[in-house]
């Protein structure tokens, strides 16, 4: 009795921590095709500076306002950064940043592109230093790759849902 | 027993191992073909189901993990994770699939309940699959994964074991070369629905829905898979070959319940086989390469040939049909090898391991794309073609129950020994000479692993015999149990026993009745006390069998031989020093359990059979005489009353008026119904007390009969101590 007392709580609890873990609304089965890449194009050879072109349908461009809509805010452009989980604003970056601290206005816009992340309300992005990947030898002729990566941010900063595009590419620098 | 009488025996023996091996599907004749396997189900009137069944099972097991990899970009951008995060879950996941067979193995172990875990883990990781597709949280993936990889290790546990069971040996390699051909179906169709559902616009979470909704149905066909039993077509039928009467009998006495194997106790038998030992070890070099293969093949030909993610997935599908076909090319022909030799079914594995790491090697090296893939192709089909083979060496050579703890360990051996070493071994050798020539390295653990193999090729027969004398040895036994004949309560029959590579043992029988007392004499380094540790499981032998009336015992734990009533008296200071005399008195009650008052009287009882422990309760000891501490070792045997006391040398280095005493006390004890065994190197002692004496040189038994005539057979006694008292005129 007391075991099967023991095995209902473990389970009770794991489906606590499972049904804390998941969700049925506001997920994205389909692919979401409002923004396309068009540069740089798929693993395509680039050399500094780059220009990171897309086009965008379906979403209003309207910067940073107090409105919270799926269909309207600007962009957040992502180099070799992972993004913030849905519903999270870009101070999301200096979360574990103690010297970045939110009363003094951090993280402000030469903070995030310290860190690859950049917000535009355009739909092109002039990247003009970019630093060896991680690891990457370049003198010694190593294949110097990179993520472009574009998420959608509501008036209030928030990301907008799953949805993601990315696209990888290589520079090529000068020896 | 005459000469000529002996060899009918023999001759019986060897015709009714010969019969065993042609049921277990080796028939050793050259010209000997497979018969039709059509022919062979319909001969043993089963059907196709069990292997359709774990064939739908094994296809979507990969479903999951599959999509996870592929999808992995995808997944750690919707969820805003890193990607050493996605690695950990996926490391996390193949360490789950490892650790799973463990309880696996033991919840099957004893009741043949591998069809429910089957079907039940099957469930499990469909389910899992679509709830992969709400998951909004790491936490969540890290559950996923963990029951994925758990679920997934079912596959490994039980799916081969329960295949053998249901299949008759004669088709076996087979059926397992058609369940790994199902396994390279699943790494076709896992991508290649992903493929589809990404054309249609699903995201990665519609992947994990549809492929979740492929598993549920896959697992519906699963669903009337029942266990067949342990050994139907094999063990089983070499016991009808022994019975008389040809009807199987399923009771069970309660002692047999008592001695089955435990889940590690299992696990060290498997390891005392010398082919399963060489088959693990050369599962863990194959781990070496084959696990990280996969990531360092994907790497090569994205470095070095720029395929994208389509490409290397196109590749994959290419590779894993060409599995498929080569699976279906050696099915026939690995049956008829394993038919006619496993060993050279091992070596001819060792063989194909060789072609595919120098088709790896080359490929590895060739300036010409087309050349890569036809070469990369080859050692890819290679590897899953040679894996039916085996795994049928491995688990043709154990008894059924114990090949889910054998998947087991070939699973550990490749995931968690072999896996770790490869990743490592490669990594270095990516960084210091580049990825060609890491691939390039695998050729060296490849060459370790085909020698191995070689190695286990020379012992396969060896050891299927041995399995099969132990099943002819069991029913035997029943058979004489069940026509009433009385069995011994201690027979040791067929011994060998080694330190290492230094065998102390060879054939040796050795049998004792109840409440009879015996004397087993010999040289220093004779054997006797070997031969004590192998009755009372402190040393498992190599080889032959230990039974307690009849039950077979050989690879019992120690611990539960004392409560079967099995008691050592080890030879030297057989006490625990630092402790008092009354301490180690409560400590002997133990097997008394929580009965304080039986302990209590039972310490009063060696009290008053020896007043000078009385005397010295509360000292140390270490501090008693040789003799005193003797008698304190002998009362262990005073409170628990075993049913057979071993003693080991217990005169050594005494005094005779001492001597005299402790001889005293084992007749006491022999008398009251104990059955002893004594260890002596003085005749003059041992003699004194027994009847029927065993005489043991060089790890053999050279006498085994009454103890007066051992005194008449000068051939043994002149060589060594004995002579002086054997003509000192007993």
């Amino acid at each position: 009795m007391r075991r099967r007392h023991r095995t209902g709580m473990t389970l009770v609890l794991v489906l606590a921590v499972v049904g804390s873990a998941c969700s049925t609304s506001g997920l994205q089965f389909r692919e979401d095709e409002r923004v396309d890449i068009v540069a740089p194009r798929y693993r395509e050879k680039v050399a500094l500076p780059l220009t990171i072109e897309w086009e965008v349908r379906g979403f209003e461009i309207t910067g940073p306002t107090e409105q919270a809509r799926d269909d309207a805010g600007y962009f957040a452009v992502l180099i070799d950064a992972e993004p913030p989980p849905p519903g999270e604003t870009l101070d999301y970056y200096g979360r574990d940043d103690t010297s970045c601290r939110p009363e003094a206005g951090c993280p402000d816009q030469q903070y995030l592109a310290t860190r690859g992340v950049h917000t535009t309300t355009g739909t092109q992005l002039l990247v003009e230093r970019l630093a060896p990947a991680p690891g990457v030898d370049v003198s010694r002729g190593d294949p110097d790759r990179h993520e472009v990566t574009i998420i959608l941010l509501d008036g209030r900063g928030r990301r907008i849902g799953e949805s993601v595009w990315n696209q990888p590419f290589e520079v090529v620098r000068d020896a | 027993m005459p000469d000529d009488a002996i060899e009918a025996v023999v001759r019986e023996r060897d015709a009714l191992r010969d019969r065993a091996r042609r049921v277990l599907g080796v028939t050793g004749s050259e010209d000997d073909d497979a018969p039709p396997l059509a022919e062979v189900l319909r001969r043993s009137n089963v059907r196709w189901y069990p292997l359709v069944a774990l064939g739908a099972l094994v296809v979507v097991d990969e479903f999951q993990r599959t999509a996870f990899v592929i999808l992995a970009p995808d997944i750690a951008g919707a969820l805003g994770i890193s990607k050493a995060a996605i690695g950990a879950l996926l490391t996390l996941s193949l360490l789950a699939v490892g650790l799973a067979t463990l309880p696996m193995a033991a919840y099957v172990q004893n009741r043949p309940r591998r069809a429910f875990i089957a079907i039940a883990t099957a469930i499990v990781w469909s389910l899992t699959t679509v709830w992969a597709g709400f998951v909004t949280a790491l936490v969540g993936l890290f559950i996923v994964m963990l029951l994925d990889g758990a679920t997934t290790g079912s596959t490994q546990a039980v799916h081969q074991p329960l295949l053998m069971d249901s299949y008759p040996p004669e088709s076996r390699v087979r059926m397992l070369t058609a369940y790994r051909a199902a396994d390279q179906v699943g790494k076709i169709l896992a991508p290649l629905l992903i493929f589809l559902l990404a054309l249609f616009a699903f995201t990665w979470r519609g992947v994990f829905l549809g492929l979740g909704i492929v598993s549920v149905a896959a697992t519906l066909i699963a669903l009337r898979l029942r266990d067949p039993g342990f050994g139907r077509f094999d063990t089983g039928r070499i016991r009808e070959l022994v019975r008389a009467h040809g009807e199987q009998v399923d009771e069970r006495s309660q002692l047999e319940e008592r001695t089955e194997l435990g889940f590690f106790e299992i696990v060290r038998r498997l390891f005392l086989i010398p082919t399963q030992r060489r088959l693990l070890a050369a599962f863990g070099v194959y781990g070496v390469f084959v696990i990280p293969f996969q990531t360092y093949l994907s790497f090569f030909l994205d470095e070095k040939w720029g395929l994208d993610t389509q490409g290397r997935a196109l590749f994959g599908v290419v590779a894993a049909t060409a599995a498929v076909v080569a699976l279906g090319l050696f099915s026939h022909r690995a049956e008829e090898v394993f038919r006619r030799d496993p060993s050279r079914s091992v070596q001819l594995t060792g063989w194909l391991l060789v072609v595919a790491l120098g088709a790896i090697a080359l490929g590895s090296l060739m300036p010409v794309f087309g050349l890569v893939v036809a070469f990369f192709v080859l050692a890819s089909s290679l590897l899953p073609a040679m894996l039916p083979s085996f795994y049928m060496s491995s688990l043709s050579i154990v008894p059924p129950n114990m090949r889910p703890h054998t998947m087991a360990l070939i699973t550990i051996f490749i995931t968690g020994v072999g896996g770790p070493v490869g990743l490592v071994l490669l990594g270095s050798l990516d960084r210091r000479f580049g990825i060609e020539w890491a691939l390039v390295a695998t050729t060296v653990p490849g060459i370790l692993g085909a020698l191995i193999l070689r190695s286990a090729g020379r012992t396969v027969t060896q050891d299927l015999d041995r399995m099969i004398d132990e099943v002819i040895e069991d029913e035997e036994v029943r058979e004489l149990a069940r026509s009433g004949t009385h069995l011994p309560m201690l027979a040791c029959r067929g011994i060998d026993f080694s330190y290492g590579q230094v065998q102390v043992l060879f054939d040796v029988g050795f049998t004792v009745d109840d409440g009879e007392m015996v004397a087993l004499l010999g040289v220093n380094g004779a054997g006797k006390s070997t031969l004590l540790k192998v009755i009372s499981g402190l040393g498992l032998p190599a080889r032959g069998s230990v039974r307690m009336r009849g039950v077979d015992i050989t690879y019992l734990d120690a611990e539960r031989r004392v409560n079967l009533g099995i008691q050592q008296v080890p030879g030297g200071h057989a006490v625990f020093g630092p402790l008092s005399v009354v301490d180690n008195l409560e400590l002997y009650g133990y097997t008394l359990r929580k009965d304080r008052r039986a302990v209590k009287e039972a310490i009063d009882t060696a009290f008053d059979a020896f007043p000078r422990l009385a005397e010295r309760r509360n000292q140390a000891a270490q501090t008693l005489s040789g003799g005193e501490q003797q008698m304190l070792a002998l009362s262990k045997a005073l409170m628990l009353e075993p049913r057979l006391l071993l003693i080991d040398e217990l005169s050594l280095g005494l005094a005779p008026v001492i001597v005299s005493q402790l001889l005293d006390m084992v007749r006491r004890i022999n008398g009251e119904g104990t059955a002893v065994v004594l260890v002596e190197q003085s005749v003059n002692v041992a003699l004194s007390l027994v009847d029927h004496a065993y005489f043991m040189e060089k790890g053999e038994i050279r006498f085994d009969g009454p103890a007066m005539d051992l005194l008449g057979r000068e051939d043994l006694l002149r060589s060594v101590f004995l002579r002086g008292a054997a003509a000192g005129g007993h």
